[in-house]
């Protein structure tokens, strides 16, 4: 660990730019469900100059981000969720009392969905399109399956959003109880 | 001199009190090169709970996403790291070579090895959602929306793998096949580890065979595991009963266990390498490519199916019939086992995951060390540095894997 560190520092040293590609990079990633080891993100160590997060990051982020840094410009992220673009989105507003009791779809949930399908909240699975920042053109939604939001936070200020959801959404106690959803990706890094 | 992976991040911890649903998920975070792998064995685990059997159709979307994955792992192996090692060994290169030097080398290879790594990554793509920590295998099935023009643009991709694989397979056997390879590169007496299915090539489905000595076979359930190894998750590496041997997964075990690739070309393949290769790691890099051709053949045979052209439902996973799954499939690296239990609130308990890179460092140790050894006698210490790691890298070791 401590050399990594080192290197870490040593590459900051040496480059003009440095950027944390991924989640874990930029957030601490899925090592944030550890309880006995320390994740974080690498700009807990040195100043960065951005992030290009997911999980893995989607290639157009990636080779858009190539693109912008290959022409002398900053990185530029959206700034929405993925609600924004969620094609589910469009059928049905959110019905924020409905209690969210499980974290997948069974079967034949996945299987039937279609462009007039629910929202998964509204269906009472926990979906995580809300505070995650979109870019992924929603790959796990079109496959049936609830956003677990490893494109990391969309704002700078997660907390705040994550204690707005937690007022808006009705969870299930066994949900309460269960440890690893909201920071599954970024429980080190809630601001960079 | 020891090979030591010491980083180590601590799956078998994270993953206590996970939901079942969940773990398959977090599990793929282990490797962005077999994540495919991860997943589909964590999936088997689970789905041996709930004694479920998986449809046919879901089965063989596995295949093709552990294939798509076993092109783009191979290639890169290959290019990158086997064939400036065996250009330097067989005296073809003297100097040692980086990514430049290769594409100077052989344009054509390069553009075809390029080839073979998008097209590994666009199949997992279209079959799994996403081109590394793929969506659609999920506990009881594999999520699949059949569309014929997903299928054709596949097929073509195989058909192209498959012309290129020719090439450079033909390319290989000119390069190296008049050589002997070198004694020092031997494999030592060990027990070769494989899956197999009847004493045929399978990564997804069978027994599981130990081979001793080249030639004594020792088939067992994947239940039985325990009789021949075992691990403890809070303390690192495996514990083998045999301890006088060390253990061997991967392509050269596959090759020694296996009887028929069920491919002709293939054999014709293989003929064309002296005896003296078949117990030698530089043989591996040879396999991995022949690996990728049965593949690519299995995976046309696949495409056509008529299962593939209906929807079929995926069963809802309810009663928990045992509190104890294992599941196993072939990495590209060798032998993957997971092996969960769960408590009575349904959350995981245990976890244990034996992984290929693991079970090969002892034996990695053993052959670095008997090199070091003789080297050092005649070379200097940087010297004796760089040239063991050309035994690491004929194993295709995967530091991520095994920092799990």
């Amino acid at each position: 660990m401590d050399s990594q560190i080192e290197l870490l520092k040593e590459i900051r040293n040496n480059a003009k730019k440095v950027y944390a590609l991924g989640t874990c990079a930029a957030f601490g990633g899925i090592l944030s469900l550890s309880e006995k080891k320390k994740a974080g993100a690498i700009s807990d160590i040195v100043q960065i100059d951005g992030i290009i997060p997911g999980c893995p990051p989607p290639l157009k982020l990636i080779g858009n981000c190539l693109i912008r840094l290959i022409e002398n410009k900053e990185i530029e992220l959206s700034e929405k969720n993925l609600c924004s673009s969620c094609p589910l989105r469009g059928n049905n507003n959110m019905l924020f009392e409905k209690q969210i009791y499980k974290l997948n779809p069974s079967g034949d949930e996945i299987m039937s969905l279609d462009e007039n399908s629910n929202c998964f909240l509204n269906n009472g699975i926990l979906c995580l399109g809300p505070i995650t920042r979109e870019g992924c053109d929603y790959k796990c939604i079109e496959y049936g399956i609830p956003c677990e939001g490893c494109l990391g936070p969309v704002s700078k200020d997660y907390t705040s959003n994550l204690i707005n959801f937690l007022s808006l959404v009705n969870l299930s106690k066994d949900l309460r109880k269960y440890k690893g959803i909201f920071y599954r990706f970024s429980k080190p890094k809630l601001k960079w | 001199m020891e090979f030591e992976i010491s980083a180590f991040r601590g799956f078998e911890n994270i993953l206590i009190g996970k939901k079942l649903s969940d773990v398959p998920k977090i599990i793929s975070r282990i490797c962005g090169l077999c994540h495919a792998s991860q997943t589909i064995v964590s999936c088997k685990g689970i789905e041996e709970m709930y004694k479920i059997k998986v449809n046919r159709q879901s089965i063989l979307i596995r295949r093709l996403l552990m294939s798509g994955e076993l092109l783009k792992s191979h290639t890169m192996h290959y290019f990158f790291q086997s064939l400036p090692d065996l250009l330097n060994i067989f005296d073809i290169y003297k100097k040692p070579l980086d990514v430049n030097d290769l594409i100077k080398f052989h344009p054509q290879l390069t553009s075809h090895i390029y080839d073979i790594i998008k097209i590994g990554n666009d199949i997992d793509y279209l079959f799994g959602g996403r081109s590394v920590h793929t969506i659609t295998p999920i506990p009881g099935g594999t999520v699949y929306r059949p569309s014929q023009n997903k299928k054709n643009i596949i097929k073509k991709y195989f058909l192209k793998v498959l012309s290129n694989l020719e090439w450079i397979i033909e390319n290989y056997i000119d390069l190296f096949s008049k050589f002997n390879p070198p004694e020092d590169f031997i494999i030592p007496n060990v027990n070769f580890l494989s899956l197999n299915n009847n004493r045929s090539y399978d990564r997804y489905d069978g027994i599981i065979t130990i081979k001793k000595d080249l030639a004594k076979r020792q088939d067992f359930g994947l239940e039985e595991y325990f009789n021949y190894f075992d691990k403890d998750p809070t303390i690192r590496g495996i514990d083998f009963a045999d301890k006088d041997h060390n253990f061997l997964v991967g392509p050269i075990s596959r090759n020694q266990v296996v009887e028929s690739y069920g491919s002709d070309e293939i054999s014709e393949y293989l003929s064309l390498f002296d005896k003296k290769w078949r117990n030698n790691i530089l043989y591996a890099p040879f396999l991995r490519l022949i690996e990728m051709y049965v593949e690519s053949q299995n995976s046309l045979k696949i495409l056509e199916d008529p299962i593939l052209k209906s929807t079929i439902p995926l069963p809802n996973l309810k009663s928990i019939i045992s509190r104890e799954g294992i599941g196993v499939v072939e990495a590209p690296r060798g032998l993957l086992i997971h092996h969960y239990r769960i408590n009575n609130k349904n959350v995981l308990e245990e976890a244990k995951l034996f992984i290929a890179t693991e079970i090969n460092i002892p034996l990695i140790n053993e052959m670095i060390s008997n090199y070091a050894r003789k080297l050092y006698e005649r070379e200097d210490l940087n010297t004796v540095k760089k040239e063991i790691q050309k035994i690491i890298r004929a194993f295709d070791p995967c530091i991520s894997c095994a920092t799990h």
